[in-house]
């Protein structure tokens, strides 16, 4: 049996990095330190690997190479899950071909695209593991989401300046029904939908001027209102987590608008601050980050001679609608679990390439099927914590024969092309 | 989940006093609780046909009490999310593996559970707070478990 330590977790964006792995013959027997979620990535993706469509490797690069040169639109989708290197070679063939590069955060899991673009300086998990006494946890659950979220960094660890770790820190969740990471806050807030901004304006307007706001409409009592305040009036360093339960509604913009507001309140009124998407898969910040530094938009990019636009009509799921897209390249994430059916069903209409570590309702249709080593796991790559830090993963299992890593496969087709 | 106590055991007993257990039957209940004494010991309630229905739910009652550990707390595996909460907040962990502290999960065989294959595995159960005979009345991990896989029975 041979011990591995200090693997870095890819079961979610936190990418816990106290992993111990116990291999025996090139196998994995033991996972020490990894939730449910790292677990079931480690231990069950093998069981369930893609297998080439082709004889062989280049075969199938072929095939892909003719299916995107003969498009005259098509579609790059996913990247959610991949490492920083296949993003960025996935922008350059959308731009090389003239296509539409989209990743799923642009849909379902909007908090992290627009976290990101409105630029806030931002601290890093350790941070919050040392020195935040106030966490709050917007529209999020963490139970269910990032399940070692609050016992890794941000509730229960005991850090430098808060020593006592739990005893010291106060919780605030606020989301739009009872969830179990309200279990563990001292202040629940559970908003009617249309309530956020109002309650998040008050919040604010507390902190700016000190003064007991009005809280008509809010579901909150003065007395709970007065013990939160008075949390809030004793903090040195509030963290902001925003999660998924806002979707990509009129008002999600809206809402992100107000809770950066907020955060600069915050930092305004001499106290540290942070706001972190929880971004649930592995990447999915990378996916917002990367285009957003290269293009000014941080999804549904579409290229025309060269030229990036972004409007709301260049995302994959309206493109895929008005059968605007002609093929599609999707890489390491599944379309049907992220698009509405209505437009996902429109990928059986078109040629399909997948390129991903396991199989999945898109690989079913796929026309042509490329398996990779397993991210994080055969091989390695650098890729977005949820705080924005860049993190190496740590391979630990060789990968079978002719299987080579994302970045590897997808540089190969640029190069076809 | 309502914690089982003294008195709701007591009401069940004879409430006689007859002490052929040793104990008053109060008495009786605390050592019945602590798993100090067995149900059986009660001799009237096995021979007498008037304490058959008590009996029962007593029975009915204790179950908890017996499939939990010598700690009396009820781990659930199946519920557990492997958040790893309870191991990070256990103060006998932390003192053990000062690293736990630090939110990092423990990877020695010292400290009381850790986290292996995304679920609680517990190492030393005697290293506990809650293990008897001194039995502190720590109640830390259940309190701090997401997903209800922790029970305190008693």
């Amino acid at each position: 049996m041979k011990e591995i330590e200090r693997i870095v977790c890819t079961g979610c964006a936190l990418t816990c990095n106290d992993l111990v792995v116990n291999l025996k013959d090139n196998e994995v027997v033991e996972v020490w330190g990894s939730c449910s979620h790292g677990t079931k990535r480690i231990k069950e993706l093998i069981m369930e690997k893609l297998t080439c469509s082709e004889k062989d490797l280049d075969l199938a690069l072929e095939k892909a190479k003719d299916i995107l040169a003969s498009a005259k639109k098509p579609l790059i989708y996913g990247f959610s899950s991949s490492v920083n290197k296949s993003i960025k070679i996935g922008l350059k063939i959308a731009e090389k071909l003239n296509g539409v590069f989209d990743s799923p955060p642009s849909i379902c899991h909007l908090h992290v695209p627009l976290a990101y673009e409105y630029e806030i300086e931002n601290a890093k998990l350790e941070d919050v593991l040392e020195k935040s006494d106030f966490i709050m946890y917007f529209f999020a659950n963490i139970a269910d989401t990032h399940l070692r979220h609050a016992s890794r960094y941000a509730i229960y660890p005991r850090g430098e300046v808060i020593k006592s770790g739990r005893e010291s820190r106060i919780v605030l969740a606020v989301d739009y029904l009872e969830n179990e990471n309200m279990k563990i806050a001292q202040h629940k807030v559970i908003l009617s939908p249309g309530k956020e901004v109002e309650f998040l304006k008050r919040l604010r307007e507390f902190i700016s001027t000190g003064q007991v706001p009005s809280l008509e409409g809010l579901p909150l009592t003065l007395e709970s209102w007065l013990i939160l305040q008075n949390d809030i009036k004793n903090s040195m360093f509030i963290s902001a987590f925003a999660g998924p339960h806002i979707l990509a509604n009129i008002t999600a913009r809206e809402i992100y608008r107000e809770l950066i507001s907020l955060i600069k309140t915050i930092s305004e009124s001499g106290r540290e601050s942070c706001l972190m998407p929880l971004a649930e898969d592995l990447n999915s910040l990378g996916a917002s980050i990367i285009p957003y530094k290269q293009f000014g938009a941080s999804h549904a990019i579409e290229f025309s001679d060269g030229n990036p636009i972004h409007n709301s009509t260049t995302s994959a799921s309206s493109k895929l609608l008005r059968e605007e897209v002609d093929a599609a390249l999707i890489v390491g994430s599944d379309p049907y679990t992220h698009l509405p059916r209505t437009t996902a069903k429109r990928f059986k209409e078109i040629p399909v390439i997948y390129i991903g570590e396991r199989k999945t309702m898109i690989s079913k249709i796929a026309k042509v099927n490329i398996p990779i080593a397993a991210i994080g796991i055969e091989a390695g790559g650098k890729v977005f914590r949820i705080d924005g830090e860049e993190v190496e993963l740590t391979p630990f299992i060789k990968p079978q024969e002719e299987v080579e890593p994302e970045q590897v496969v997808l540089e190969k087709i640029l190069a076809k092309l | 989940m309502v914690k089982l106590n003294p008195m709701q055991i007591f009401k069940l007993l004879p409430k006689t006093n007859c002490k052929e257990c040793g104990y008053t039957c109060m008495a009786f209940a605390v050592k019945l609780l602590q798993r100090e004494v067995e149900l059986e010991d009660c001799k009237p309630l096995f021979t007498d046909s008037k304490y058959e229905a008590n009996l029962k739910k007593l029975q009915e009652l204790l179950k908890p009490l017996y499939e939990a550990a010598e700690t009396l707390i009820k781990i659930d595996e199946e519920k557990c999310v492997g958040c790893g909460n309870c191991i990070i907040a256990c103060p006998a962990n932390v003192s053990i593996d000062p690293q736990v502290g630090r939110g990092i999960n423990p990877v020695n065989n010292e400290v009381v559970f850790t986290v292996v294959n995304g679920k609680i595995k517990v190492l030393n159960i005697e290293k506990c707070r809650r293990y008897p005979p001194h039995r502190m009345n720590c109640r830390i991990c259940e309190e701090v478990c997401f997903s209800e896989a922790i029970k305190v029975v008693a």
